[in-house]
């Protein structure tokens, strides 16, 4: 866990209140795994809330589903998502399970912590 | 007395603005609004192009593989390479390579081995470490790091800031204190591999932008071969300071590229937009304010491009150089703001590249040289007599 904020479980109520906002997020299962981190960018159409509640639905539909999350609110999501995502390798040497995902973006620089230096970072952005 | 550009220019000139509006800005209709770079297919694909049309690698000499373009050229195809909304701090997403560690053209055979020719291939990627968090403006006198003489090694201690690529790069170009007596003449361009022991990226430092972001690094014991020094021990200011005088010149002209694109947005927008039964072009504080934008540019335009001249005539540049920085890192500024003033709330929302280019254009005024240090630069030259051959017409 990176996030210094409270974990909320991840129920329907919940994701409803979260805020539109630009953000990064993480996701954990019930064993109390990180399984997703993730981050609402500018081309979310409802910030933390449809990012949060889209990732959860897909890690679900993988069958790896989310018991709760936690976010933070920050206008520099991308570096933070870098940041955050250096911190999670730099402790579990891999990325979580749901970054694993086709169609997630993972920075260039990623790569290059993960050792598969490339300079073509995968996902959609 | 006429600005033109040669046929050769002209033609490169149209195939960067057709390869930008064509290729680049498309792409950037479903990227993330702070996106830095490119899916893979999209990049290995541009890069291709760049290399077919020889402007990969534009600013290294032919004799290692680059395109050996003349600063003048390099000016005018920056203009148009950053017209796209990433085109302060990721131009072109990087498509058209770099200017690849220009300080190592004349290194000996085995350190371009191991490090210029793989970063020229795109295969290495280094960082350029000269500020530290004791002040980036002075590298003479704010460098502590230091670097003590172990038998044929070297030892570097101490911590940069503000130093991009770095936890993604092979190496580095760290610049440390040797002699702590001799000023200027006590520092030292040295190779640092980032995988070296004693070396770390403590942190990334979220600023503004999210392209480019700079790390805070760390050096604790890291030993460095005495073949890894750059240049001579002694001579890492003179290194540093060439570099940053030239590469404010597309640092310039990217500036004014971006305030040429929010500019064309504002007169577009000014003609279609109606207020109150009237297009916004009617009303006389919008032109005032489209005017102003003008005289910003081709005032940013012309003081890069005499720079530029100078520097491909052998003259002396850098009292230019200054001059073009200062004016074109300020005038981006103004311009963006008009234009979001004129788009109003559109103008702050991600909808636009506006509010993207207002934020980076806020670091392009502390960059490679704050606009303070640039007017001591200017102030020196002038005092000293070195630029009082400009004061006339024709000088």
């Amino acid at each position: 866990m990176v996030l210094n904020k409270p974990w909320t479980s991840a129920s329907a109520a919940a994701l409803g209140e979260l805020p539109g906002a630009l953000g990064v997020f993480e996701l954990r299962s019930a064993a109390g795994e990180i399984n997703f981190i993730g981050f609402a960018g500018g081309r979310t159409r409802y910030g933390l809330r449809s990012a949060i509640s889209d990732s959860i639905d897909q890690l679900r539909a993988a069958g790896d589903a989310p018991d709760a999350f936690h976010y933070e609110v920050n206008q520099m999501y991308l570096t933070r998502y870098i940041e955050v995502l250096e911190k999670y390798i730099e402790s579990a040497g891999d990325l979580p399970p749901g970054n694993k995902a086709e169609g997630v973006y993972i920075p260039n620089v990623i790569h290059y912590k993960l050792g598969r230096v490339s300079q073509a970072p995968g996902g959609t952005l | 007395m006429e600005l033109q550009l040669n046929e050769a220019q002209r033609l490169l000139v149209g195939n960067v603005r057709r390869f930008v509006r064509e290729e680049i800005v498309p792409l950037e209709a479903d990227l993330d609004p702070d996106a830095f770079e490119l899916p893979a297919e999209h990049r290995q694909r541009l890069v291709k192009m760049t290399k077919d049309m020889g402007l990969h690698n534009m600013s290294v000499p032919t004799e290692f593989g680059g395109g050996g373009i003349d600063t003048t050229t390099q000016a005018v195809l920056h203009e148009e390479m950053s017209q796209h909304r990433a085109g302060l701090y990721a131009t072109c997403y990087g498509v058209f390579g770099g200017a690849g560690m220009a300080q190592l053209f004349d290194a000996s055979e085995p350190i371009k081995e191991k490090y210029l020719y793989p970063t020229l291939r795109g295969e290495k990627h280094g960082f350029f470490g000269l500020s530290e968090p004791s002040g980036g403006s002075d590298p003479a006198r704010a460098i502590q790091t230091k670097a003590v003489k172990d038998g044929d090694d070297w030892l570097l201690n101490g911590s940069k800031l503000w130093i991009s690529g770095a936890d993604s790069a092979d190496y580095g170009l760290v610049f440390a204190r040797t002699d702590a007596a001799a000023g200027r003449a006590g520092i030292t361009a040295f190779l640092v591999d980032t995988d070296a022991p004693g070396f770390q990226v403590r942190r990334v430092v979220h600023v503004l932008r999210s392209s480019h972001y700079p790390t805070e690094l760390t050096f604790d014991n890291v030993r460095v071969p005495s073949t890894h020094v750059v240049g001579d021990v002694g001579g890492g200011f003179a290194l540093a300071n060439d570099r940053l005088t030239r590469n404010r010149i597309p640092y310039s002209a990217e500036c004014v590229g971006v305030a040429v694109a929010a500019q064309r947005l504002a007169v577009e927008y000014s003609k279609h937009r109606v207020t109150f039964g009237e297009p916004l072009a009617s009303r006389q504080s919008i032109q005032w304010m489209l005017v102003d934008n003008e005289i910003d540019i081709r005032t940013s335009r012309w003081l890069t491009l005499a720079a530029a001249q100078r520097a491909d005539t052998g003259k002396p540049f850098r009292f230019e150089t200054a001059m073009a920085k200062v004016t074109a890192t300020e005038a981006v500024g103004r311009v963006v703001d008009r234009a979001i003033q004129i788009h109003g709330g559109l103008g702050v929302s991600k909808d636009l590249p506006l509010e993207r280019w207002y934020r980076e254009a806020r670091i392009r005024r502390i960059g490679e040289g704050p606009s303070e240090v640039q007017r001591v630069i200017m102030a020196r030259d002038l005092l000293s007599g070195d630029a009082a051959s400009e004061l006339s017409i024709g000088g």
